[in-house]
């Protein structure tokens, strides 16, 4: 089945309006392309990958699908959905690290994540055990966000996006800060929710191993275009020829 | 959504108690507040102007119950647009709004602790204030809680639009400042309306706080029913009609602005 749906989307940014735009008149506001006419499906237990340089459109595109940012033109779909209004459908692990309330516990945070998706007090300890226990945070997640690594912070981010066992799951940049066991445990569970949950999965990354490791279709994206499609192996080359000749 | 409003208030409270010294700060400043005044008040003695010796009470009394209400309306006017810039900064905001809970509620939400720290505050004031000697014994307690509740409806509407401009500006609004100021001068906070110029007692009874401090007077100093105090009411149920919907509309614009600019993590 059809999870995500993406119709010639194209999105620009403008510079946030300061107070001092709100009294000028006239200003010129130069448009800023970020995607142009980018179409895509991805299929339930599919793991699609949107691989690019720095600037490429990947995180904009994951917004647009989150339903987190509105295109400017074209249509995004989350099972038949309009993404703005499936948010309840998608874990979007978010690449930030200052997006935790440091002074609380990793535990306190993910309770309180968890309620924002209306997960009841026992649903949400029973996740939250069992994702605890997944990403390894056992021995961290009674400690205030504020003394993580960064890895740590990774893994939380990951346990947030899972809580409400969401049937699409948007990952940017998800190995960032994971030590090569951690990579391990984590695109196994990746793999786990995709295959035997029925979940798809859209990753962008410009951490060639990942799209490698995990996807089984692939878009290259420059400029805010797609410049291929196809597997890991056909697309290889594509790939190699963009990131060298950046 | 009771499960999200307690969850809301539970991070607050964590939140707080990390932060030791600034809640001991917050307590200590209740009873110093209320010394103050009452140190104050021993100055009047038992010579009160007119204008306070209406109610009935002595000055402590009166002053006791414009101060221990107050705090609802700079509460109401600026605790959502502050905690949307601390969310804003903090990078939370965006994490927030990628949940399915409208951002309507995080937002009021947001406010869920300091309602919660105001009504303690507030309670621990007057109760303090009775044990030095202010006398509530007719107050009608009814009357008191109407007039509470027009007080959160009537700024929180100013509140939420300040926070929707929060939002979009990425900088606190100074206009509810302002509003705050203007009511502490001229709303009958400390001392009556009536000890200002004429014309500007023309003035202060256009603020929303005038009345409502009024209402309170009245009623807890008086023991005022609330149909003998239907003209205060009626103007605060006036202003929370025109700001309440007008704030929403706002936030609303602002939400839909922010989405196609995809500014909500900028800060």
């Amino acid at each position: 089945m059809e999870a995500i749906v993406v119709k010639e989307v194209h999105k620009y940014f403008v510079k946030p309006v300061t107070l001092r735009d709100l009294f000028t008149f006239f200003r010129h506001r130069e448009k800023i392309w970020a995607v142009r006419g980018v179409s895509f499906q991805v299929t339930s237990k599919q793991i699609v990958g949107i691989v690019g340089p720095n600037g490429a459109g990947k995180t904009t595109l994951l917004k647009v699908v989150s339903g987190l940012l509105l295109p400017n033109r074209g249509e995004v779909y989350l099972y038949g959905i309009p993404a703005p209004k499936a948010k309840h459908l998608v874990g979007y692990c978010i690449s930030e690290a200052r997006s935790f309330f440091l002074r609380l516990s990793g535990i306190e945070n993910l309770r309180f994540f968890s309620a924002l998706y209306g997960l009841s007090f026992k649903q949400a300890k029973d996740r939250i055990d069992w994702l605890v226990e997944r990403l390894a945070l056992d021995g961290v997640a009674k400690r205030q966000v504020i003394s993580y690594s960064e890895g740590m912070k990774q893994r939380l981010a990951i346990a947030r996006a899972l809580l409400h066992n969401p049937k699409i799951l948007l990952l940017d940049e998800i190995s960032r800060g994971l030590d090569p066991a951690m990579r391990i445990r984590v695109y196994d569970l990746i793999r786990g929710l995709a295959k035997k949950e029925d979940v798809a999965v859209l990753i962008a990354s410009h951490n060639l191993d990942e799209i490698k490791e995990l996807t089984d279709l692939v878009y290259l994206m420059k400029d805010g275009i797609f410049a291929g499609a196809g597997t890991y192996k056909e697309i290889e080359p594509l790939i190699t020829q963009t990131f060298l000749g950046e | 959504m009771l499960v999200a409003l307690a969850a809301f208030l539970r991070r607050d409270i964590l939140f707080q108690m990390s932060y030791k010294i600034g809640m001991l700060y917050s307590v200590g400043s209740v009873f110093a507040q209320l010394l103050t005044v009452f140190f104050v008040s021993r100055l009047f003695g038992d010579h009160l102007p007119e204008a306070i010796a209406r109610y009935g009470r002595d000055y402590f009394s009166f002053a006791l119950v414009g101060l221990a209400f107050l705090d609802y309306m700079y509460v109401s006017m600026q605790t959502f647009s502050q905690h949307t810039r601390i969310a804003q900064l903090m990078g939370t905001l965006e994490a927030m709004l990628q949940s399915p809970l409208h951002p309507f509620a995080i937002i009021a939400f947001s406010g869920a602790y300091t309602y919660l720290w105001t009504i303690l505050r507030s309670t621990v004031f007057i109760i303090g204030g009775i044990l030095l000697g202010a006398d509530m014994s007719d107050a009608n307690i009814f009357s008191a809680l109407v007039f509470v509740v027009l007080i959160v409806f009537a700024f929180s509407g100013i509140g939420i639009a300040s926070s929707a401009m929060t939002l979009y500006l990425k900088q606190s609004d100074p206009l509810t400042g302002l509003l705050g100021g203007i009511s502490f001068l001229l709303g009958g906070i400390v001392y009556p309306v009536q000890s200002l110029p004429a014309w500007l007692q023309k003035v202060a009874w256009l603020l929303p706080m005038t009345h409502a401090v009024e209402g309170l007077r009245l009623a807890i100093l008086q023991g005022y029913g609330i149909l003998e105090l239907w003209e205060h009411a009626v103007f605060l149920i006036g202003w929370t009609a025109f700001f309440f919907p007008l704030a929403f509309l706002v936030l609303r614009e602002v939400i839909k602005a922010l989405s196609a600019e995809g500014s909500f993590g900028a800060y």
